[in-house]
């Protein structure tokens, strides 16, 4: 670590920044000691943690399978499964080579399991409903005991009727820290793990015989406006560990404003020589990618699936294509058809956001969020990184400040004529 | 028994009926039928076939010959003058009024009733006696006789009696005759009244379809869709015109069996119909038991065979008497002989040995026995149709009750939800049109479950006021193709 990190997260600390590591952790870099004590600097936006008891030297901790209703953003409530009131679950975090000791209670209508996806431990552990163990009934408490022996980025999830309960989001992430981190000490470390789910516009449940057409896309449980920004330092050195539990799509994550490097997966660390520069990642199905950067630009910077449908919610779904189409005589009739009915459509769906219509009950079509200029016409899958000089004394919900002339705005008439441009 | 909340229904089957007999000037309805009619100023035809040659106008273009999509158009709504009526439109009570004037069969069953008066003032008539003159002129002999048949003037009132009996039921056919072309009116009334209305709602039907046209179109000239896609909207439209022109048809078939029942012709066939039918009572209006009773009770079927059956026993026993009675008469007589006057009389009776009429009023007491018997079987037949009557009228009443508390407001719920999820851009313009037609397919049901409640009511009623009527089942409103009035009877 160095002096400034060092400075940095000193004061952090004292300002009782939940999020932030201890002042063991600065003695230990590698911030064992503050592992389920809450001290972590690892950060579940819009999630919680799992809180340990140790027993013996043994991480003890408690899942409850059960459901309860999620708000994935303001307007959308759901009738979900998960863990511990969270969907995902609460996160893990454990350290390299500690005994854990985790309850299932099952508080679910159907049995269920837990697989811990991706671990090296005794197959009896591995959660696999009928494969390794008997389902856990309703009712019952299961206990799963194992060693973590490898770091990594890891998640866990039902392994019993999985279609319904993933669906459903019994999901969750599981964080394992090296004894000794492999590459440079972070400054930042965040978990996201994506989902995906199947509402109709007006439903309170998600569909968990969906194949295709998912409309909810999800980082931690949340749609934008609902998820929280990610508040980072300029010249901090930052990591985001995505998961995807989704039930069927990869998703490529994009950031804007930065390149990255994938430092892991939940197979483990990809040697240093193997990385290479991106700006997207690709999250598959089943699958954790760990990226680290450092961003070098100050600004308010977009991160999001790059699956157009993937940040447009419920939004057009139904639709028949209308761009383009010329409605004028079909607009007459509708008049007295249906005075109710008005084309959409016809020049794109920009703005549709904002329409004042009357919508469907707890749905989310079109909605995206209020932005520094204008509204922001994307929703679902999307957050957004703040890059600040101060990040720990920023505003997470306050948008960046541009110099002055830094903005793209209309081309002069002078400015057209001097670069030979005709309009 | 409780009576209907629409008390027009009341006035049109019993005091008007009553008022028409009563006055039963056959003056009053002359002028009708003559060579006149023959020559009569044709009335004026309407266009038919428009949804067939051309698509149906665009809001401000001219609606005219399109029923449902003019702004204050029939179907739209359910103006208050739907029941008053107004300007040239004929009501229900005006429409019955007219019939009982004016029905040619109903005026010819009049003029019945008319005959058999005079065939019973003829029966009462004393007979005329017989005056003989004889005489010799050179001798100055004459001879003067007259003779009155005593016997058939005693019986004369007994006869008059019996024609009476007659022309009772004679008024009690033309009462019947009245209720069933009251009866008729209505159930005709109904039916065009219910065919406009569905007229207008396939046309609004028609004017969905045309939409979903023109939406493919314009997709399909932007790029947006396949071709097929537009054929089918095409496709869907085109049959759909076929149907606004049947159900045109259905309208004016059912209009000119009104005016055949008026008896109207010309100009006077130009009256307009209510945009729709009245509303039918909330609670079902009949008791259970007073069905049967009063239909028992108001019976003219059973009144006149009671009738028959006094007139029968009154035969018999006349008969009986008669048979014992000597045919009498009496004769004076004066001769004139050598200018003197000689005067005379005598009786001149049969005597009833052999011939006492036991044969005749033997068959007599048969035939009464016979009309018992009928009286009984009447009455049974009575009490199941006042039954049967009431039935259909129960279903009706449930079903159109269903359509007002069920499939209506379930129908434009599924709408405005439809409308939320355009809004979201779930559904688009093609399954939103789709839904408004489901819509007004629901309507097009209501209306003839509305005109099945009405008909039932009125043969429920007729059966009431005495007669029993055919066609008085609903008709189904489940068909999704124009139903007929039904030809169900008792």
């Amino acid at each position: 670590m160095d002096r400034r990190s060092f400075m940095k997260m000193t004061g952090l600390a004292a300002a009782g920044a939940s999020i932030l590591a201890s002042a063991d952790a600065v003695a230990a870099p590698l911030a064992r000691a503050g592992i389920g004590r809450g001290n972590s600097r690892l950060v579940t936006p819009n999630g919680q943690a799992l809180q340990w008891r140790i027993v013996d030297g043994v991480k003890v901790g408690h899942l409850v399978a059960e459901a309860f209703e999620h708000e994935f953003a303001p307007g959308m409530k759901a009738e979900v499964w998960g863990y511990n009131g969270g969907t995902p679950g609460p996160t893990i975090e454990a350290n390299e080579g500690d005994r854990v000791r985790i309850y299932v209670t099952n508080k679910l209508p159907e049995a269920t399991t837990v697989h811990w996806h991706g671990f090296v431990l005794p197959a009896g552990m591995d959660g696999v409903a009928g494969l390794n163990q008997r389902p856990i009934e309703p009712g019952e408490t299961f206990k799963y005991e194992f060693v973590v022996k490898y770091p990594g980025t890891y998640m866990y999830h039902s392994h019993y009727d999985e279609m319904t309960q993933i669906a459903l989001g019994m999901v969750g992430m599981f964080i394992v820290h090296p004894r000794v981190e492999p590459g440079p000490r972070v400054d930042r470390d965040f978990v996201l793990m994506a989902h995906e789910w199947k509402m109709e516009a007006g439903a309170r449940r998600p569909d968990p015989n969906a194949m295709s057409d998912f409309n909810v896309l999800t980082f931690n449980g949340k749609a934008f406006p609902a998820t929280a920004p990610l508040v980072v330092g300029k010249g901090e050195r930052v990591r985001i560990r995505f998961g995807n539990l989704g039930p069927m799509d990869h998703h490529p994550i994009h950031l804007h404003g930065l390149a990255f490097n994938v430092t892991a997966t939940d197979g483990g660390y990809v040697p240093r020589s193997a990385q290479y520069p991106e700006t997207t990642v690709l999250v598959p199905v089943g699958s954790t990618r760990v990226i680290e950067f450092v961003p070098e630009e100050e600004g308010d910077w977009a991160m999001h699936c790059h699956m157009t449908h993937h940040v447009m919610m419920q939004m057009g779904h139904g639709l028949p294509n209308m761009v383009g189409a010329d409605t004028r005589q079909l607009d007459r009739r509708m008049s007295r058809v249906l005075p109710a009915y008005m084309t959409m459509g016809t020049k794109g769906m920009g703005g549709m956001g904002e329409m004042p219509m009357q919508m469907p009950p707890n749905s989310l079509p079109m909605r995206g969020g209020e932005g520094p200029f204008s509204y922001i016409d994307m929703g679902g899958m999307f957050t957004v990184l703040k890059v600040r000089k101060d990040p720990d004394r920023a505003d997470p919900n306050g948008w960046y400040a541009y110099p002055r002339g830094s903005v793209a705005t209309t081309a002069s008439a002078d400015e057209l004529a001097r670069d030979g441009i005709a309009t | 028994m409780k009576r209907f909340a629409h008390t027009a229904i009341r006035r049109s089957s019993g005091s008007l009926v009553a008022a028409a007999l009563l006055a039963a000037a056959p003056a009053a309805a002359e002028g009708g039928p003559s060579a006149a009619s023959l020559d009569a100023p044709t009335a004026p035809l309407p266009r038919l076939g428009l949804s067939l040659e051309t698509d149906p106008p665009l809001p401000g273009e001219s609606t005219a010959g399109w029923y449902g999509l003019g702004p204050a158009s029939p179907g739209n709504a359910l103006p208050a003058s739907a029941r008053q009526g107004s300007g040239n439109e004929l009501t229900l009570e005006r429409a019955v009024e007219i019939a009982l004037h004016n029905n040619g069969e109903l005026r010819a069953v009049r003029h019945e009733l008319e005959m058999t008066r005079g065939l019973q003032r003829q029966a009462g008539v004393l007979p005329n006696p017989h005056l003989e003159l004889e005489g010799v002129p050179h001798h100055g002999a004459a001879e003067v006789a007259i003779e009155y048949p005593i016997t058939r003037a005693l019986l004369a009132p007994f006869r008059s009696s019996a024609a009476a009996a007659e022309v009772g039921a004679a008024r009690l056919r033309a009462k019947a005759a009245a209720i069933r072309t009251a009866f008729e009116v209505r159930s005709a009334w109904y039916a065009a009244q219910a065919a406009q209305q569905k007229l207008a709602l396939s046309n609004q039907a028609l004017d969905a379809f045309v939409a979903g046209r023109d939406a493919a179109r314009a997709l399909l000239v932007a790029g947006n869709t396949i071709a097929l896609d537009t054929a089918t909207q095409e496709a869907a439209y085109e049959g759909a015109r076929i149907r606004s022109a049947q159900l045109e048809l259905e309208y004016h078939d059912a209009r000119e069996k009104l005016h055949r029942l008026l008896g109207l012709h010309g100009e006077a066939t130009t009256f307009t119909l209510p945009a729709a039918l009245p509303a039918a009572p909330a609670a079902f209006p009949i008791e259970d038991e007073a069905a049967e009773k009063g239909a028992i009770a108001a019976s003219i079927e059973l009144a006149e065979l009671q009738q028959r059956m006094e007139a029968s026993s009154s035969r018999a026993s006349l008969g009986s008497a008669a048979g014992w009675i000597p045919d009498v008469s009496l004769r004076a007589f004066g001769e004139r002989e050598e200018g003197e006057w000689a005067m005379g009389g005598g009786i001149e009776l049969s005597l009833p040995i052999f011939d006492r009429g036991q044969g005749a009023v033997a068959a007599e007491r048969a035939s009464l026995a016979a009309l018992k018997a009928r009286h009984e079987a009447l009455a049974t037949e009575i009490r199941s149709a006042a039954r049967a009557a009431r039935n259909r009228l129960r279903i009706a009443h449930a079903e159109l009750g269903h359509y007002e508390r069920s499939v209506l407001p379930t129908r434009a719920k599924v709408l405005e939800e439809a409308v939320l999820q355009y809004n979201a851009m779930q559904v688009g313009v093609f399954q939103l049109l789709q839904y408004r037609r489901d819509q007004l397919e629901a309507q097009l049901a209501h209306v003839d479950a509305l005109r099945g409640y009405w008909t039932a009511a009125a043969a429920f009623e007729a059966v009431q006021s005495g007669a029993r009527v055919e066609g008085g089942a609903a008709p189904s409103s489940a068909a999704a193709a124009p139903s007929s009035s039904g030809g169900d009877s008792h």
